[in-house]
């Protein structure tokens, strides 16, 4: 009687396990597909990247997209577990503009080779973001401020040797000009707090935390490292209209591990583009102060590897303070 | 103004809104109680749910996870001598023996219910009266304050280790030694790494949280259980509501706590976790019953819970008046509010009164439901005390495990929570104390980076700690806190003979 | 039993090596303060060595002051009680090994029933049961409500 219970109990469980592993048998997707944001909750990769995951599932018949976060080691670790999961369609990531940083500062081997790109929604660029009563009032007023106080004037960046402290030496290197770079590793919500209280001076980094206080009038965004003016911030010139050609900006992309096949890696691709071409999505991303952008597979891919180059060459010609 | 806040009302108490409102604190306090599922793991959860409703509906849901799940730590914190979330840690310290020393789980839950209820409802009500004045406040924290918070709580390791000081002081450092393996963010360097991919992250919190208590505490149990008869404790639940003895012993600290967790609640990058601590260690210094704490003294369970859940409102503050999130759970808040059209920022008083009245009032119903909810569950949550030890162990370990592994899904999350088990286990029977070592892994690096930042700014001058009103205090409070054992035995011996003498 | 003299001992021993290790570690970082302020890597790794051997020297000191006292506290590590705990630990070792090869719940179906059987319950039909709701339990509450992947065998 005991015998027959447990080969019962036993069967069951047996065949539980096999559904639940088999369900990635019929068309794809037949199973939850996990993402990996390799940033904190509620930071500017993570809202991208949910925003369009979102809307790709609005776009794609039967999938459904489940998000971890993994922020540890300002997301090398995150970036990794992706690239080293099984290239089956049921693991996908976000990586950052820091994966074409990490592999010059010696923190790992991985490259932005290691991943198929799905689509890239976000591509913050640095903005040059001051308190609105500071005596500058365009990126050439507050270099010459710098340049008549150097070494004094405290710019925020979020954490030595992350994107926008390489952009704060960029601009260093173009003006020629020396500040004192302060670190605030746990992002930039930190970095709003301290200058909306009069901590530091300045900031260069990404626009969307400060976009409550620029428009409250409190801060104001002096020029922005894109290529292009921002939609949320008209009015301000980018760093190419004022002579300098200088373009840093945070992107996060949507990617699957290198060796997906190609069915299941269009069908993504076809999902992303429907996301990101829709109003809907579009007004998603601008009503949080995010720009949106809509590079999908292989455009994106082009933005990493334009970045990889670029990085390759600062890493080798700028040298970082020990 | 009168006008909007009657409007507020409306849309806030709606039977829609309260359905979601229960269905969301429901939802929290189980996250909240199960160890290795986050707060912030809940509220991003449910936010997609958000979108299926107008305005501020989904938003008091996701306010009524954000309560939830900071008390609900407190039920596995009690009860197992598990902490469900980093903030109630500190409430295993006199939950647990009350529990199960003292035998009165339901005591304890009830205190905890009400500490956490009236910290909340405290918070809220600071949140609706005086934000933007402790927003204020809350700009004037740089480096250098942060850094003479982090070691304010640092000192409290003395405090905590009921044990033995010095071994108090070993686990203390260990716990900030292990804080800085990683990454070091301040110059861009890794330490302590040894080429492993897993370590440039550093080891995570939680499961050395979940193996150092959860873990060790089976193990503990195992052992003590090894000649029980079972006997079915006699839990005698009469009511539910803590009586009146108890609320007159513990009044003062509910209101100082709950004081405290706002005030931390409202600087950015600080919460539950170093309030509940700091709520702790305040009530033992000023309380009358101070050897009385760690063994199940009800003001010890009172102080960290109330503490916890006062940061819910307080971190609101920064949140709706300056658009700047307090820590990830508010910033995922900032996204849904702003996904809904609802900008925070110092122009949302102004240009929204209608919706901000109608947050307010969300935070303040959610709290009051919350509490609701833990009242009546009290008589369930002690029923757990007797499940035979042969079914809860194994229980319990499967949890540890199922719990370590959904935190990153990292094999090696649970190998370090099976490690940081057996080493808890050890250490709890040589007088460790397994709290310092989280307080050192919780403030180590807030500590290191804001003392490095402040240097930065400084250009290297020390007296940027001590020209700064506010980094001073901490730091004088901090000395004071971390030599109170000292002179603690010192004021004793002058009080007894003074009474000697009179 | 064991005395908690000679568990200072240990303690002060492990404790002190741990802690000069680190300090040596942290010195190759660097240590010191940086000419633009700030610290170096090293610096406050290296203050944590240095409390650690500190306090180990302390402890070592108290103990050797203190004997009398130290040797009546007893620490439990050698009772049978104990030996059940460290047949368990090897049991969550052998499980962790079982958790990567076989997925949760069919190693889950192993450690439930094992771990029962060493605190003492015999009962074949409790065991059966207890797994059955555990691992369902575990199962709706993990994968259905939440999403998160658990441990799958290496042959799925």
């Amino acid at each position: 009687m005991h015998k027959k219970i447990m080969a019962i109990l036993l069967s069951v469980f047996m065949g539980t396990v096999m559904l639940t592993g088999c369900g990635k048998g019929g068309a794809y997707p037949s199973d939850d597909i996990e993402v990996i944001v390799p940033k904190g909750a509620g930071g500017g990769t993570d809202t991208s990247t949910r925003g369009l995951l979102t809307y790709m599932e609005k776009n794609f018949e039967g999938a459904k997209f489940n998000v971890t976060n993994n922020p540890d080691g300002g997301g090398i670790t995150g970036m990794v577990q992706t690239a080293e999961a099984d290239a089956d369609g049921y693991t996908l990531g976000a990586v950052t503009v820091e994966l074409d940083m990490f592999c010059f500062q010696d923190k790992t081997d991985l490259t932005y080779e290691s991943f198929d790109a799905i689509a890239m929604p976000i591509g913050a660029p640095a903005a040059l973001i001051v308190q609105a009563d500071a005596p500058y009032n365009s990126v050439d007023e507050f270099v010459a401020y710098c340049q008549e106080n150097p070494d004094t004037v405290q710019v925020g960046n979020s954490g030595a040797g992350a994107i926008w402290d390489i952009a704060t030496y960029l601009m260093e290197q173009e003006y020629g000009i020396k500040v004192t770079h302060i670190p605030y590793p746990n992002g930039t919500a930190d970095i709003a707090a301290a200058i909306t209280g009069g901590h530091i001076d300045a900031t260069l980094a990404d626009p969307s935390s400060f976009m409550t206080q620029i428009e409250a009038g409190t801060l104001k965004c002096l020029g922005v490292m894109s290529a292009e003016r921002m939609t949320l911030l008209p009015d301000v010139p980018t760093f190419a209209e004022e002579g300098h050609d200088l373009v840093v900006r945070a992107w996060a992309a949507l990617v699957a591990p290198k060796g997906l096949d190609e069915a299941s890696l269009q069908a993504l691709r076809d999902a992303a583009k429907a996301a990101l071409d829709s109003d809907e999505c579009k007004e998603y991303f601008l009503a949080q102060g995010i720009e949106p952008l809509n590079y999908i597979g292989d455009d994106a891919y082009q933005v990493m590897a334009d970045d990889y180059a670029m990085y390759r060459e600062v890493f080798e010609t700028i040298d970082f303070a020990e | 103004m009168l006008q909007n806040i009657v409007s507020a009302i409306g849309s806030a108490a709606s039977p829609m809104t309260l359905i979601l409102l229960i269905a969301g604190t429901g939802a929290g306090i189980l996250i909240g109680a199960m160890p290795g599922l986050s707060v912030n793991m809940g509220i991003a959860l449910l936010y997609p749910l958000t979108f299926a409703f107008d305005g501020v509906q989904g938003i008091i849901m996701l306010l009524g996870v954000y309560c939830g799940a900071i008390y609900g730590g407190s039920i596995s914190a009690i009860l197992l001598n598990t902490p469900g979330t980093p903030a109630s840690a500190a409430t295993t310290l006199d939950g647990y023996p009350m529990a199960n020393k003292m035998g009165q789980p339901g005591r304890a839950l009830g205190l905890s219910t009400t500490g956490s209820m009236f910290g909340g409802v405290f918070s809220a009500i600071c949140l609706m009266v005086f934000a933007p004045q402790l927003a204020k406040v809350a700009l004037t924290f740089s480096k250098a304050e942060y850094f003479a918070l982090a070691l304010f709580g640092i000192s409290i390791i003395t405090s905590v280790s009921s044990g033995s000081v010095i071994k108090g002081l070993m686990g203390g450092a260990l716990g900030l030694f292990i804080g800085t393996i990683g990454i070091d963010a301040m110059t861009g360097k890794m330490r302590f790494t040894f080429g492993s991919t897993y370590l440039i992250g550093g080891i995570s919190f939680i499961p050395i949280l979940i193996g150092v208590f959860a873990f060790s505490q089976v193990l503990a149990s195992i052992e003590s259980c090894f000649d029980e008869k079972y006997e079915k404790k006699e839990v005698k639940i009469s009511r539910v509501l803590p009586t009146f003895s108890d609320i007159r012993r513990v009044a003062v600290t509910l209101l100082r706590s709950s004081v405290i967790g706002t005030f931390i609640g409202c600087i950015p990058g600080t919460g539950g976790d170093i309030s509940s601590f700091i709520c702790y260690d305040q009530a033992k210094k000023w309380s009358k019953y101070k050897e009385n704490f760690g063994n199940g003294e009800p003001e010890g369970i009172v102080a960290p819970e109330s503490g916890n859940n006062a940061v819910s409102g307080g971190a609101m503050i920064p949140m709706l008046t300056l658009g700047i999130p307090g820590d990830g759970a508010t910033a995922i808040l900032l996204g849904a509010l702003m996904v809904q059209g609802i900008a925070p920022g110092p122009l949302l008083f102004t240009n929204q009164p209608v919706q901000v009245y109608t947050i307010f009032l969300g935070l303040l119903l959610a709290n009051i439901v919350m509490g609701c909810f833990g009242f009546s569950l009290i008589r369930v949550f002690s029923k757990v005390v007797n499940v035979p030890k042969e079914i809860l162990i194994p229980i319990i370990f499967m949890m540890t495990f199922v719990g370590t592994y959904s935190y990153n899904h990292s094999m090696t999350d649970v190998y370090v929570m099976v490690f940081f088990g057996f080493l808890g286990y050890f250490m709890n029977k040589t007088q460790f104390s397994m709290s310092a070592i989280i307080l050192g892994i919780i403030l180590g690096g807030t500590a290191e980076q804001n003392f490095s930042g402040a240097l930065m700014m400084s250009k290297g001058s020390f007296s940027i700690f001590f020209t700064r009103p506010i980094c001073l205090v901490f730091l004088l409070i901090s000395v004071l806190s971390l030599m109170s054992p000292l002179y603690g035995q010192a004021v004793k011996k002058v009080w007894k003979n003074r009474k000697k003498s009179s | 039993m064991v005395s908690m003299k000679k568990c200072n001992y240990v303690i002060s021993a492990v404790t002190g090596v741990l802690g000069i290790v680190i300090l040596i570690l942290s010195a190759r970082l660097g240590t010191g303060f940086k000419a633009d302020g700030g610290i170096s890597t090293g610096t406050w790794p290296a203050i944590m060595g240095g409390i650690m051997t500190v306090a180990a020297a302390v402890l070592l000191i108290m103990t050797l002051v203190n004997g009398k006292k130290y040797e009546e506290m007893e620490v439990a590590l050698k009772l049978p009680a104990n030996k059940r705990v460290y047949a368990v630990m090897g049991i969550m070792v052998i499980y962790c090994v079982l958790l990567r090869v076989l997925g949760l719940y069919l190693s889950g179906l192993i450690l439930v029933p094992a771990l029962m059987w060493m605190l003492g319950e015999r009962n074949k039909k409790k065991m059966a049961i207890v797994t059955a709701v555990t691992l369902a339990g575990i199962f709706v509450i993990f994968q259905l409500v939440l999403g998160t992947k658990l441990p799958e065998p290496f042959f799925m």
